[in-house]
C-alpha cells in the first residue's frame, strides 16, 4: 500500500479511519500499513485524539420556548407581508381607478351629455367667430362707401 | 422530479409543508431542531446568537415552501442557508461591533453542559479547561474550515453534502478538512 500521509488526496483515508468510516477491508490494510510507518501512524494517533477531543464539546439544550418564539416570528412576517402587499396593492388600485374614470370621461357617451365642458366652449368659439364676421362687414361697408364717387357729396 | 414516495422522509414532509400542511413543518421542526442550533452554536460560538440564527433559517424553510422542489437532500438545503447565514454573521463583524468576546460568551454560559457524573471540582475544572482549549482550537479555524470540521464531524455530511452546502467542489472540500484537522492536531492532541 502506498503510505496515505504523502498526498492529501490519500490522507483522507486516515481521516476516515480515525472517523471510524472505513470499510473493513480498506481498514485492515491501513493498520497492516501503520504498522510498519510510524509516520502514519502519529498522524492516526494524533487524529484520534482531535476526534476524541472533539466528541467532548457538547452542544447546550435548545431553549424550551424556541417553537413559540418562531411560530411567533412566522407570524409577524405573515401580517408584514400581507401589510407589505395592501402598501404595494392600494396605490395601484387607486391609479387604476383614476385612469378608468379619465377614461370614461373621454367616451363619446360622456361627450354626448348636454352639460359637457366641452359645448361651452364650442359656443364661446362661435360667439368670437361671429363677432369677428361682424367686424369686417363693417370694414368692407366703410371700403364700399369710399370708392362709390360723389357719395359723399350726397 | 422522483416520485414522492421514493423521496427521503424530509423532502416528503416539505413537499407536504408545500401543500399546506402545517404539522409537517413542525414535524421537521422537532427533527432538525437540535442540530441545527448545536451546529450554529458551535460555528457562532453565542447560544443566543445560534438560536437567533436557527430561527431565522427555519422562518426562510417556511417562506420558501410554495417554491420548494426536491432536488437536493433537505438537509443539504437546511445546512446551506444556515451556513450561509452564520458565515455572512462571522463576516460582518457584529461580534466585535457588539463589544462581546468570545471568552465573555463562553463564560456566561451555563454548566448544563458538563456530564452529571462528574466526582469532584478538581476534574471538574479540567475538563471545563479542555473544553475551553477545544473551543478556542476550534474558534481559531477560518469561518469555511470551521463549518467544514463541524458538518464532518458533528453532522457526519458526507464531502459531496459539504461541498454543495459550501458551493465548492468536493476536492476543495478534502484541502479544507485537511487544513483545518492539521491546525486542529496541531492545538489539541496533546488532550489526550
Amino acid at each position: 500500500m502506498r503510505c496515505p500521509i504523502q498526498t492529501k488526496e490519500t490522507a483522507e483515508l486516515l481521516l476516515a479511519y480515525c472517523a471510524r468510516k472505513l470499510e473493513p477491508e480498506t481498514r485492515a490494510v491501513l493498520e497492516r500499513h501503520m504498522e510498519r510507518c510510524p509516520e502514519c501512524r502519529a498522524f492516526a494517533e494524533q487524529q484520534k485524539a482531535v476526534w476524541e477531543a472533539l466528541d467532548a464539546w457538547e452542544g447546550a439544550p435548545v431553549s424550551e420556548d424556541f417553537d413559540v418564539r418562531l411560530f411567533a416570528r412566522i407570524e409577524r412576517d405573515r401580517r408584514t407581508s400581507r401589510r407589505a402587499r395592501l402598501r404595494l396593492h392600494v396605490p395601484v388600485a387607486a391609479a387604476s381607478l383614476l385612469l378608468a374614470a379619465v377614461l370614461w370621461l373621454r367616451s363619446p357617451w360622456w361627450s354626448a351629455a348636454p352639460e359637457s365642458e366641452d359645448t361651452s366652449v364650442v359656443e364661446v368659439e362661435t360667439v368670437e367667430a361671429a363677432l369677428e364676421d361682424i367686424e369686417m362687414l363693417r370694414a368692407l361697408e366703410l371700403l364700399a362707401r369710399a370708392d362709390v364717387p360723389g357719395s359723399a357729396r350726397m | 422530479m422522483a416520485s414522492v414516495a421514493a423521496l427521503e422522509p424530509d423532502a416528503q414532509l416539505m413537499l407536504r409543508v408545500k401543500q399546506g400542511d402545517a404539522s409537517s413543518f413542525t414535524l421537521l421542526l422537532v427533527r432538525h431542531r437540535t442540530p441545527l442550533v448545536h451546529y450554529l452554536y458551535r460555528l457562532v460560538q453565542n447560544q443566543a446568537i445560534a438560536e437567533e440564527l436557527a430561527q431565522e433559517v427555519f422562518l426562510r424553510v417556511y417562506k420558501a415552501r410554495a417554491n420548494y422542489e426536491p432536488s437536493a437532500r433537505f438537509t443539504t438545503w437546511l445546512y446551506r442557508i444556515a451556513t450561509h447565514l452564520a458565515l455572512n454573521y462571522l463576516r460582518d463583524g457584529r461580534k466585535e461591533r457588539s463589544g462581546e468576546s468570545l471568552d465573555e460568551e463562553t463564560a456566561g454560559l451555563p454548566l448544563r453542559q458538563l456530564p452529571d457524573r462528574r466526582p469532584t471540582i478538581e476534574q471538574d475544572l479540567l475538563e471545563e479547561a479542555r473544553r475551553e482549549q477545544i473551543r478556542a482550537a476550534v474558534a481559531a479555524l477560518p469561518p469555511k474550515q470551521r463549518a467544514a470540521v463541524l458538518m464532518h464531524k458533528y453532522l457526519e455530511l458526507e464531502y459531496a453534502q459539504i461541498a454543495r452546502v459550501l458551493n465548492c467542489s468536493e476536492s476543495a472540500v478534502k484541502s479544507l478538512l485537511f487544513r483545518a484537522y492539521e491546525k486542529l492536531r496541531a492545538r489539541l492532541a496533546h488532550l489526550v
